[in-house]
């Protein structure tokens, strides 16, 4: 693998481009499954709400790893991503209706460092509301 | 309710080495919906060490002297850095740390770090959560 993209055809400001990821609950159990975190609060409603959530929440990490997509569809090499950091400021409530909850990620280049580093802060946002908080992914280019 | 201070600083190395599988790789990718290249070349999404911070965490999350709530847990924050990608094949120790604990208007904070090497002793990643168990008032 190697990195396509040059450090030096990008500029501070660049929007990466968005994407939209649908949560059902089925997802949440397919992420429990894959992630070993069975935390009842993301997959019992009776339980969430026993605990004083609107209902299950999905997990903190699903939505890290969705928003990982946004800045690895557009680098595409892997081995460009150095770092990676959150702040899960909102939860991503998701009720049993069969339609499921969107988040909507979107990602712009913060800062040109050295080495060909570039900083990259992620959003997520759920019905207008950010689900992340300052969140940023550094990776380097070529 | 306090968490209990004594656990600040504790290590816990992993029991166990982490076999990463191109299975589980390909599970973490499908359930975060990520079909790029690099999984089908078996390297693992990003995020994919949480899938062995959770379980090498436990040992001190459960331990009842600790006083989590588990019950009562969200993510707070979480990071990774990264020295090489993690790829099918890889055989993975975790050395988890608890970094800092401390109570905040009725929540406790408790920040875990994970120090990843392989098999050949080099450093793979570091993670570090940070875990909420919110209050009974809030």
């Amino acid at each position: 693998m190697s990195v396509v993209i040059k450090y030096s055809d990008v500029e501070v400001g660049f929007e990466l481009p968005k994407i939209v990821h649908n949560y059902q609950r089925q997802d949440l159990v397919k992420y429990a499954i894959a992630s070993g975190d069975h935390n009842k609060i993301h997959l019992d409603e009776s339980f969430a709400k026993s605990v004083g959530l609107p209902d299950i929440i999905a997990h903190g990490m699903l939505t890290m790893g969705v928003a990982s997509r946004v800045v690895t569809n557009w680098v595409k090499d892997i081995t460009a991503v150095k770092s990676f950091s959150v702040k899960f400021s909102a939860p991503v409530v998701v009720p049993n209706d069969g339609k499921g909850t969107d988040v909507e990620f979107g990602a712009k280049i913060e800062e040109k460092m050295s080495d060909n580093l570039v900083k990259i802060a992620v959003e997520a946002r759920c019905n207008g509301t950010k689900v992340l908080g300052r969140s940023l992914i550094i990776v380097q280019l070529s | 309710m306090a968490l209990n201070l004594a656990f600040l600083n504790r290590s816990y190395p992993s029991l166990e080495t982490f076999k990463v599988d191109q299975e589980k790789i390909n599970a973490f990718s499908d359930a975060l919906g990520d079909n790029n290249d690099y999984v089908k070349q078996g390297f693992a999404s990003p995020t994919f060490l949480i899938s062995i911070q959770m379980g090498a965490m436990e040992v001190a999350l459960f331990d009842p002297e600790l006083g989590l709530d588990y019950s009562k847990v969200v993510h707070g924050e979480q990071s990774f850095e990264y020295k090489k990608p993690v790829k099918a094949g890889d055989e993975l120790t975790f050395i988890s740390t608890i970094e800092d604990i401390k109570s905040k208007v009725g929540n406790d904070f408790i920040t875990i770090r994970s120090d990843v090497k392989d098999a050949a002793g080099q450093d793979v990643a570091t993670l570090k959560a940070t875990l909420i168990a919110r209050g009974t008032d809030n």
